[in-house]
Formats: structure tokens, sequence, C-alpha cells
């Protein structure tokens, strides 16, 4: 081969880098004087050439407009995820410290603190009235109360006739009628119980010191005390607007200040992101308006509020469920039809019945009554054969549960038979002949952990009425339930909320221990730790994930508030009409 | 308005960003937003997800600014990270189903484990792109092999120089170089007039 062939040589192969732009300086130079003299290599550039053109055809994109925004709102987590791992390090931090002064100061100090940490312990345990167990007054079936402590005068004994006559002239007021077609128009609050008419004072709203009587018959029953006594008096039942305040009330003189504030921001949050036409935007196609909104007009009433009040939060609330009641469909069913149509339909059920449940004002109660009766009649005439939703779904199963259970708590007609098929699909989750309470059914999901938590909640939710006693599966469902990982990213509102309530009714350590997990995680992730601009948007929201991520923002924070409130105990809404 | 960031290199903000400076990784973005898509784009012709992808680089770097030394170009750095994320992605969605084929679905946008690999992803405006030019460049890319495609599409289309190259893929300048040439050869018989591309 000769110089020239094997220069020719060295050129092609440079001339690719040449196209490439790797060449520069002398190299570049050189190339470029040998294919001015060279015409088989000038060919072979040409040729490099149009191929590079051609290359460069190849398309390209640009950001969509939406680009930007959604990368600064991952830049916003980013920092509001950085900001709460440094609180976690100066806690750390503080800690060290406390433990090189406790050295510092010698060992007799120590027990003293430790002394100190286990009475305030003890003192806010003793005195958090939302996190223990209380009897409850919520199912007074007659009369309507007031929440007052009743505390007599030094001077002037506890004189229980005089308190019932100004209670029965408080309830046999007249009901204020509400102006217009519109069920949701605010009313003015019902005046409060004046008990120094009474000759009473009002010290405080606590639970009371013994057994409050739970109906105005009995209370009329009690002899007048020889000493002074402490009651409180709760509003009569079914519920009422007085059910909202006492709910708000009970989150209100919480000492679980970070639960209460959670809840406080959850709600702000909710309010401001509300569409002017009243819905809130689900993150995906897969959850409907319907549902998302539902969610959380849950959570505005679970929260205290209802759709008659005069506050912020009232008022998003009544927009709420105005939407909703436009969106039912000509079958009464609510939610586009779709996998996902039956759970939006239980949702909006529940919603729509405890706004039913919250108003004392029957005739605006009236004017939507009828849809909400259609509507829970459709869970009935929907039911396949097998008892069970969605293709034997505990989960949706449950959610009718909870739907119906909550129709009846608003005194709806609940299809008995229907009813009784569920409970009896949901039993079957418990037979097992090896040993009581040890699922034997499990549905498919795609989330490791899933099947039997998600058994053990439907099976504590949804079957009230069946012998379901300590020792009899309950234990069992208890460790199900407290085995799957309590991580903001590995459950749903289902498991969050459904979970909490069905913790809730077994009581005692399991609801302590779930209690405990389910407040450190959803503490831990709400979002807006941070004072900054970008942060603003999201404070008080929780970021969806998992696969939930579908139902958005506005849903993961309906459900950690369901899940946060529903520690206060409020009601027993969902459990099959108990 | 003063433009504090103009003429100031990409270390040089990195630097800024890493003492407080937002507005510096700010400027950062504005520079490799549409280059860093645009790289993903080509390796699986879908906006979504090449979008995705982008805003998931963007994080990490900003998560993890604190790791990023001067001693590479920030081009290099940021590629990488890319890179590591497309590996990983493909990687993770190529456990889930490990008896999978090359045809088998990842996921139901109707991307398959080798189209993730060729980089045919799809994209609805795909077909209607077939019969013309763009349409040729197209498949003669995703006719290449992944690691001349995916090297091809640093040098040509982002600019990077070989050293840079070699640095994000880890490997030899020498290989770069051989795989360029491999793909520029490759492409250049594909997209010759008459030929069935």
């Amino acid at each position: 081969m000769s110089n020239g062939e094997n220069q020719c040589g060295k050129v092609r192969e440079l001339l690719i880098d040449r196209a490439m732009g790797q060449l520069d300086g002398p190299a570049l130079a050189a190339v470029e004087r040998h294919v001015a003299a060279c015409p088989q290599c000038r060919t072979c550039a040409g040729e490099l050439a149009a191929a590079d053109e051609l290359l460069s055809a190849a398309p390209s994109v640009a950001p969509s407009k939406g680009f930007d925004a959604k990368l600064a709102a991952r830049l916003g987590s980013e920092r509001d995820a950085e900001r709460a791992q440094r609180a976690g390090v100066l806690t750390m931090l503080a800690a060290g410290l406390r433990r090189v002064r406790r050295f510092e100061l010698g060992v007799a100090v120590y027990p003293l603190v430790l002394l100190c940490l286990v009475y305030v312990v003890w003192a806010v345990a003793r005195r958090e009235p939302g996190f223990a167990r209380r009897s409850r007054f919520d199912d007074v079936p007659e009369g309507r109360l007031a929440l007052v402590q009743l505390q007599p005068r030094p001077d002037d004994p506890l004189a229980v006739s005089r308190v019932i006559a100004e209670i029965e002239k408080f309830a046999s007021r007249e009901e204020p009628e509400p102006a217009g077609d519109d069920p949701f128009v605010p009313i003015d609050p019902e005046p409060a119980f004046d008990p120094s008419l009474a000759g009473l004072r009002v010290v405080r709203e606590v639970q009371a010191a013994r057994p409050a009587p739970a109906t105005v018959a009995a209370l009329l029953s009690l002899p007048e005390p020889a000493e002074p006594v402490a009651m409180t008096l709760q509003t009569g039942a079914p519920g009422g607007s007085a059910l909202a305040r006492a709910r708000f009330r009970r989150i209100r003189d919480s000492k679980l200040q970070s639960a209460r504030r959670a809840i406080s921001r959850g709600v702000v949050w909710l309010c401001k992101n509300q569409d002017g036409a009243g819905f809130w935007e689900s993150g995906g196609p897969g959850y409907s308006r319907e549902e998302v909104t539902a969610a959380a007009a849950l959570a505005f009433m679970e929260s205290g509020f209802d759709a008659y009040g005069r506050s912020e939060p009232s008022r998003h609330l009544r927009a709420a469920l105005r939407w909703l009641i436009r969106q039912r469909r000509p079958d009464g069913m609510f939610g586009a039809p779709g996998p996902r149509q039956w759970h939006a339909h239980a949702m909006v059920c529940m919603a729509l019945s405890e706004s039913l449940r919250l108003s004392d004002h029957e005739s605006a109660r009236n004017r939507y009554r009828p849809i909400v009766e259609r509507a829970v009649a459709r869970l009935a005439e929907g039911q396949p054969a097998s008892g069970a939703w969605g293709d034997n779904n505990p989960e949706l199963t449950v959610l009718v549960v909870m739907a119906a259970g909550s129709a009846r708590a608003a005194g709806l007609a609940v299809d008995a038979g229907s009813h009784a098929a569920r409970l009896a699909w949901l039993e079957s989750y418990r037979r097992d002949r090896r040993s009581p309470g040890v699922y034997t059914r499990e549905y498919i999901t795609h989330e490791a952990g899933k099947e039997r938590s998600y058994s053990a909640i439907g099976m504590i939710l949804g079957s009230p009425e069946t012998a379901w006693s300590v020792g009899d599966g309950s234990r069992a469902a208890a460790a199900e339930l407290l085995a799957a990982p309590v991580v903001w990213g590995a459950g749903d509102f289902f498991r969050w909320y459904g979970g909490t309530l069905a913790a809730y009714e077994l009581n005692g350590r399991s609801w302590q221990a779930w209690r405990k997990r389910v407040l450190e995680e959803l503490l831990r992730n709400q979002q807006g730790a941070l004072r900054t601009k970008a942060a603003e948007a999201g404070r008080g929201s929780w970021i969806p994930h998992g696969i939930t991520r579908e139902g958005g923002r506005a849903y993961s924070t309906a459900a950690a508030v369901l899940a946060l409130t529903a520690s206060y105990g409020h009601s027993p809404l969902y459990g099959g009409g108990k | 308005m003063v433009d504090h960031n103009m003429g100031k290199s990409d270390a040089d903000l990195m630097m800024e960003f890493q003492q407080g400076r937002e507005e510096a990784f700010a400027e950062l973005v504005g520079r490799y937003k549409l280059p860093l898509l645009n790289y993903f784009y080509k390796l699986v012709w879908d906006t979504q997800l090449s979008e995705d992808c982008c805003q998931e680089v963007f994080s990490r770097v900003f998560r993890h600014r604190n790791r990023y030394r001067p001693t590479a170009s920030f081009a290099t750095y940021l590629y990488r990270i890319g890179r590591n994320l497309w590996i990983d992605r493909y990687r993770a969605r190529r456990n889930v189903r490990p008896s999978a084929s090359l045809d088998a679905e990842v996921d139901d946008s109707g991307h398959t484990v080798g189209a993730l690999v060729a980089g045919d992803g799809r994209d609805p405006s795909y077909g209607a792109e077939l019969a013309d030019e763009v349409g040729r460049v197209r498949r003669a890319l995703d006719a290449l092999a992944p690691d001349l495609k995916e090297t091809l599409i640093l040098v040509k289309y982002q600019g990077l120089k070989y050293a840079e190259a070699a640095d994000t893929l880890g490997v030899p300048i020498g290989t770069i170089r051989s795989r360029i040439h491999a793909a520029v050869e490759q492409v250049r018989q594909l997209l010759r007039v008459g030929a069935d591309v």
C-alpha cells in the first residue's frame, strides 16, 4: 500500500471525527487540506456530510407548558424533605447535647429529669380527652341537650330540676326556616344553651366525671345530689349540627396540638384548592371528581364543620355538597361508568348521608333526601349475587357497608337483605377450621402486605352484628392490621381511614399502637414545613403516593385528615349501624 | 435587569448553588432543560416520559448537589445522572418481569422491553412520520445497537466530546470513537438514497 493510500485511510477515519465536531486546531486543518487535494476523500467527505445532515433532521421536542411548574413542584418537595431531615438532625443534636449536659451535671440530676418526663407524659395522657376510649353520648335518642359542664356555685348546690327546665326550654324553641330552594343555605347558628339561667356556671366542656344520664328521662329520674357534681350532657341524637360542633370542640380543645394543627392545615389547604364550581380535581383519569370531592366533604364534616355554618370551611363544604348533588346521573348513580364507579358512588353516599345526619333542619334536609335515598337504594340494586363488589374486593365491599351504615345512621332506609349478604360474604373470611379468625381468602393485588390487613379492616368494620368479642378473631384481626407497614407511601384511602376506624373499634393496645404509628407518619409527611413561596402552595397537604397517586393531592389530603379525625372517635359512623 | 449569571461557567454556577444560591441552579436548568429533554426523547421518542426523566434528573442534581465536584464537566455529570436513571428504570422494569421477552409490555402505555432498549416508544406521532425523512432518520437510529445509539446521541446531538462521552458512559475514549465510527457507518448505509429504511 502506498503512502498516499495510507494517508487517505487515516484521513477517512478522521472525517467521521470531523463530522462529529471532534477535531479542531492543527488536526482539523490537516484534514481540510487533504480533502481539498484528494478527490476520493472529497467524495467520502461529501457522503459523510450528507449523512450528518440527515442525522441532524432527527426530531426534537420542546418542553410542554406545564413542565416548569411540575419541576418547581418537585424541587419544592425536595426542599421540604431537606427541611424535615434537618429538623430531625437538630433534634438528635439536642438530644446529644442533653446527654453531654447530664454527664456534666452529674448522676444525681438524671433520675430527677426522668421523673419529670414520666410525670409530663402521665399528665398529658391523663388530660388528653380525644385519644382514650370514652363513653359515647352521640346516640342520645331524644331531647336536645347542650354540651356543657355543670358545676354548681359553692353557695348553690346543683338543682337538677332547674337544669332540666332550662334544657327543655332550649329544646323546644322554634326551628328557623331556611330561605329559598337551596338545601344548603347557611343558617344562623342555634343559640347556645345558657346555663347561667339555671344558676349554673360553665367551667369548660369535659367528659363526665361519672357516667352521665343517656337520656332526658334518665336525667329526670336522678335524685337531687347531696353534694356538687360535675356532669356533661351531650346534644341529643341522631346528630344535627350540634354533633358537628361537638366534634369541632373536641378537636379544638385537644391537648395534642400537633394533630390539631395538622387537621387545621389540611382543611385550609382543601379550602384553598377547591375549584370554583365546588369540586376537587383528581390526579388522574382513574379517579373521578365525585370520589375525590366526596372524600374531601367527609374530611370537612369529620373535622367538625356542617353545611349550614357561616365559617369558611362550611362555605366550601356547602359548595362541595351542592356540586355533588348536581352530578347525580339519571339512573341515580354517582360517578362516571368505569372501574371505580362503585367506589365513587359509595363515597358520595357516605358524604351525602353524613351531611343529612349533621343537618337538624328538617325542611332543608327534605329537599335533597330523596336523591340520597335513591343513591343508597342503588347500593342494594347493584349488588352482585355473591354479596361482594368489585370481583370479591373487600375494600370496595366495606366501602359499601360503610356507606350503608352512614345512611342508616342518617335515618335512611337500607335494604336489610343486601346488607346481610354483604356481611355473610365478609364473614366468610373468618372461617377457618385450623384456627379461628385466620383469613382463608385473599384478594389479588399488586401491593405487598395489603391483602390480609384489608381483610382485617373489612372484618372489623363490616360485621358488627356478628359475634365479635375479644379472643374470637379480633386479636387475629388486630395482628393483621398492625402487621402491615404504616408508611405513607404504602397505603391508600381505605387503609388510612378504614384502618384507623377499625383500630378504634378494637380499642385497647391495638388502638394505642395503631394511633401512635398513624400520627407519627401523618404528621411527618404533611407538606409545608418550609416558609417559602414555593412551599406555600402545598402547605397543609399530603403528597399522593403509591397506588392512589391518581387520586391526587386533594384525595390524599382528605384521607390523611380523615385518619387524623378518626383518632378522636367521634362516632361509629361506619360500624354497620351499631 | 442585570443577569448576574451571564458568562458564568456551569461549574461556577454549581459551586454557587452548593453555597445556597438557587438562582444559579435555575440558570443551569435553563441551559440544560432542552438538551436533556431531547437526550431522553431520542432514547424513547416519548415526550411525556422524556419530561418525567428530565425533571427527575434535575431533582437528583438538586438533592445531591453537594456531591458535584468540578473535576468533570457539568454536562458529563448531568448526563451521567440521566443515563443512570435510564438504566435504573429499564432494569427496574426488567426485574418486574424477569422472564419477559423483548416483546412483552412493561406498562400499559404500549412500551415493550425491547422497544425501551431500542427507543421505539410508540409516540402517537410515530406512525405519521414514518413516510418522510424524519421517519427514516428515526428508524435508522432505532436500528442501531443500544450502545451505539446512546453514544451517538451523546456525541452527535448533545455535543459531548469523546472524552466527556467516555466519562459519562464509563468506557475508554477509544471505545467511544469505535462506537461512533460504527454507528455513523451503519446509519450512512441505511440512509443512502434508495435504501429501504
